[in-house]
C-alpha cells in the first residue's frame, strides 16, 4: 500500500497534473472567498475545464478546489465577517471579533493552520477508510446496497431541515426523474412521450448545475441585492508570529481531534456537508470548554473547531464517495458526476480497478492542503480584494460558465435546456421550502436503486430477504429509525413555547 | 388552502397522470417485473406523500406562520427576474447567434442592467462581455477542444 501511495504522489506531482490542481486550488481559494460564490459553484465553474483532461488530472484538480474553496472561506469570514461560503459560518463567530480587536493575522492563520492540520489527520482516516470501507462493500449483493441506498435517501430526505414530507417528496421526486428516458435494464423507454429529447432521460451534471449553481444565484441576487459595500485591503495587518500561532493550536489537541471527528463524520453522513460540520464542531467546542462564555468574543478555540471540522468534512466526503459510489456533499456529487463522464463508476470496485485513480485521489488530497497553505500565504491580500467583486458582474459570468458546463458535456444544447428546467425547479423548490439535497441525491442513485431492487427480485423473488439478510435488514431498521426519529423532532419542534425558542 | 396544500394538490395530480401512463409502457416477457414495476413503485409513493402534504397543511395551522415568516423576509425580486430574462433570452439566442455573439450580448447587457444602467457604465459592460466572450472562446476551443455552440444565423 505504501508503494501505491509513493506512486500515487509521484504521478500528483507530475507538472502537468501539479499545475492543473494549483490553478483548481487558486480557483477555489477565490470561489470560497467570494460571498455568494459556493464551493459547489466554483467546482461548476472549473468542470469544463476539466472534460479535455485525463480523469487523474481532472479530479486533482477539482479535490484543489474543494479544499482550496474549503480554507478560501476563511478569509472573508474573519477579516470582514461574512463568510465565503456555508462551511465558514462559525469562523466568523470568533475570527471576525478576534480581527476586529487588532489581531486580523493571527484570526486568519489560526483557521489556515487548523484547516490543514484537521484536513490532514481526516485523510489518514480516508486512507483506511475508503480502503476498508470498499473491500466490506464488497460483500454486498444486491439487497445490501438496495437497503443502503434507501437508507441514504431516508435519513437525506427525513433529516434535512423543514418538513419530512417535503424531504422525502423532494427525494422521491429526484428518484422520478431517473426514470424518464430508457430502463437501465431492457433499454425500453418510459415516460418519453414521442420526445426524442427524453429518450437518453436528463444528464446528470445539468441537472445538478441547474439546481445548485443557477438557483443559488437567482436567491443570493433576491436576498443580497447586486452590490457589495468595498473594503480596503490596505486596512488589515496580516503579519503573525507562526510559531505562536501553531503552539495555541497544539496546546489544544482535543479540541482539534474532537472537531477533526465531527467533521469526518458529518462528511461521511451522505448530503450533509460542511456547513453542519463547522456549527456542530463550534457548538461541541462551546460545550466542551472550561470557558464557553468567552466563545464569541475572538478565541482561537472556535476557529479551530470550525475551521478544523469543515476539512475534515471533505475526507469524509471522499470516503463515501469512494467507497460506495454515494455522494458525501454536493461537491462530491459533481465529482461523481465528472468521474462516470470519463467512463469511471465509482463504488466498491472504484479503489480495486481504479487503483491509479483512486489513490491519485487520496494523494491530491494531501498534496491539496499544502499547496492551499503556500498559496495563501503569499495571496492573501489578492484574496481581500477579489471578495469585493460585486454580484452584477459576477452572476453574469458564472451563468456563462452554468451554460459551458453543461453544453460542453455532449456537445448538445438539450443539456442547456435541461439545465433551464431544472434551474427554475430548484429555484421554486427553495422558496416553497423544498429542500435540494434529497432530490439531488435521488438523481445521482435513482438508476442504481432500480437496478438493485430488479436484479435482488430476479435472483429470488422473495421480499422478505430485504429483512432477513443481516446487513441488508440492519440497514433497513436504520432507514426506518431515521425516520421515526425525524417525525419525533419535527412534533417536539412543533410544540408551543418551542417554535418561538 | 395554504401554499404547501395547492403544491400537494398539484404534485398528486401530475403523479396520478403519470400513473395512468404507466400502461404505455411496454412488458417485458424476460424478466419477472416489467420496466413499469420501479416508476409504479415511486409513483405510490409520490401519491402518498402528497395526499399526506395536504392533509398535513388541512390539519394544521402551517399556513399563518409561513406567511408571518415570508412577510418578515426582504427581498427584491428585481434582479432575479431580469436575470432570469436575460438568461432565457440567452439561451434562446445561443443555437442561432453561436456561442461567442450570444455571450457578449448577454454578459454586457446584463453586467449593465443590474448595476446601475448608466450610460457611461455601457462601454465597460461592453469590455467585459466581450473580454469574457473572447478569452473563453479562445481557451475552451483553442487549448481545451470543447467546441462550443456555432450559430445557425451565422454564416
Amino acid at each position: 500500500m505504501v508503494e501505491i501511495i509513493s506512486q500515487s504522489l509521484a504521478s500528483i506531482l507530475e507538472p502537468r497534473i501539479f499545475f492543473s490542481m494549483v490553478a483548481g486550488a487558486l480557483a477555489g481559494l477565490i470561489g470560497g472567498a467570494i460571498p455568494g460564490v459556493t464551493i459547489t459553484m466554483t467546482v461548476i465553474l472549473v468542470l469544463p475545464f476539466t472534460f479535455g483532461m485525463d480523469p487523474l488530472q481532472g479530479i486533482a484538480t477539482m479535490i484543489g478546489v474543494y479544499i482550496g474553496g474549503e480554507s478560501g472561506g476563511l478569509v472573508s469570514a474573519s477579516l470582514i465577517g461574512i463568510p465565503g461560503t456555508p462551511s465558514a459560518i462559525a469562523t466568523t463567530f470568533d475570527g471576525h471579533p478576534m480581527a476586529k480587536k487588532g489581531e486580523p493575522g493571527r484570526a486568519v492563520w489560526t483557521g489556515i493552520w487548523a484547516s490543514l492540520l484537521g484536513g490532514l489527520l481526516a485523510g489518514i482516516a480516508l486512507v483506511v477508510g475508503a480502503t476498508q470501507l470498499a473491500r466490506l462493500a464488497l460483500s454486498f449483493g444486491p439487497w445490501e446496497y438496495f437497503s443502503l441506498f434507501v437508507l441514504t435517501l431516508s435519513v437525506v430526505g427525513a433529516l434535512t431541515e423543514g418538513s419530512i414530507i417535503k424531504g422525502l417528496l423532494s427525494g422521491t421526486l429526484g428518484l422520478l426523474v431517473t426514470t424518464i428516458g430508457t430502463d437501465p435494464l431492457m433499454s425500453i423507454p418510459r415516460f418519453t412521450f414521442g420526445l426524442e429529447f427524453l429518450h437518453t432521460g436528463f444528464a446528470f451534471l445539468p441537472i445538478l448545475i441547474g439546481l445548485f449553481a443557477f438557483s443559488q444565484l437567482m436567491q443570493d441576487l433576491e436576498t443580497r441585492g447586486t452590490r457589495v459595500e468595498t473594503q480596503s485591503s490596505a486596512d488589515f495587518d496580516l503579519s503573525v508570529s507562526h510559531l505562536q500561532v501553531l503552539k495555541d493550536i497544539l496546546s489544544q489537541p482535543f479540541n482539534l481531534i474532537w472537531s477533526t471527528l465531527v467533521g469526518l463524520w458529518i462528511g461521511i453522513l451522505p448530503a450533509v456537508g460542511g456547513s453542519a460540520a463547522n456549527i456542530l464542531a463550534y457548538d461541541q467546542a462551546k460545550k466542551f470548554s472550561k470557558h464557553p462564555e468567552k466563545f464569541g468574543t475572538g478565541i482561537s478555540d472556535g476557529i479551530i473547531a470550525s475551521e478544523a471540522s469543515n476539512n475534515a468534512n471533505v475526507g469524509g466526503s471522499l470516503i463515501t464517495m469512494m467507497a460506495f459510489g454515494i455522494p458525501g456533499d454536493a461537491v462530491t456529487a459533481v465529482m461523481l458526476g465528472a468521474l462516470i463522464i470519463h467512463g469511471i463508476q465509482p463504488g466498491p470496485l472504484f479503489v480495486i480497478t481504479n487503483v491509479k485513480v483512486a489513490y491519485g485521489m487520496l494523494a491530491a488530497y494531501f498534496i491539496a492542503h499544502l499547496v492551499t497553505v503556500v498559496i495563501e500565504a503569499g495571496c492573501l491580500r489578492f484574496f481581500i480584494k477579489v471578495v469585493t467583486v460585486p454580484l452584477h458582474t459576477l452572476v453574469p459570468i458564472v451563468l456563462v460558465f452554468c451554460v459551458v458546463g453543461s453544453y460542453a458535456l455532449n456537445n448538445i444544447m438539450e443539456n442547456v435546456y435541461t439545465l433551464l428546467i431544472f434551474g427554475v425547479l430548484g429555484y421554486f423548490m427553495v422558496k416553497t421550502g423544498f429542500p435540494l439535497a434529497p432530490m439531488v441525491l435521488g438523481v445521482i442513485l435513482g438508476d442504481q436503486i432500480e437496478v438493485n431492487l430488479i436484479r435482488s427480485i430476479m435472483t429470488d423473488s422473495n421480499l422478505w430477504l430485504f429483512l432477513t439478510r443481516p446487513i441488508s435488514g440492519t440497514l433497513l431498521v436504520l432507514a426506518f429509525a431515521s425516520f421515526v426519529l425525524a417525525i419525533y423532532q419535527e412534533q417536539r419542534s412543533r410544540k408551543p413555547g418551542r417554535a418561538s425558542a | 388552502m395554504s401554499r404547501d396544500g395547492w403544491i400537494g394538490l398539484g404534485l398528486l395530480l401530475f403523479s396520478g397522470w403519470l400513473y395512468t401512463h404507466l400502461d404505455d409502457i411496454p412488458a417485458n416477457p424476460l424478466v419477472p417485473v416489467g420496466p413499469s414495476f420501479y416508476p409504479r413503485c415511486l409513483l405510490l409513493l409520490t401519491i402518498g406523500l402528497s395526499l399526506a402534504l395536504v392533509l398535513q397543511q388541512l390539519l394544521t395551522a402551517r399556513a399563518e406562520k409561513d406567511q408571518a415568516s415570508r412577510a418578515r423576509r426582504v427581498e427584491s425580486y428585481r434582479p432575479t427576474l431580469v436575470a432570469f430574462s436575460g438568461f432565457f433570452l440567452y439561451v434562446l439566442l445561443l443555437p442561432k447567434l453561436g456561442y461567442f455573439f450570444s455571450t457578449a450580448l448577454f454578459v454586457s447587457s446584463l453586467q449593465w442592467v443590474l448595476g446601475r444602467p448608466r450610460w457611461r457604465r455601457l462601454p465597460g459592460s461592453l469590455l467585459l462581455g466581450t473580454g469574457t466572450a473572447l478569452i473563453t472562446y479562445t481557451v475552451f476551443e483553442r487549448y481545451l477542444h470543447v467546441f462550443l455552440p456555432r450559430g445557425s444565423w451565422l454564416p
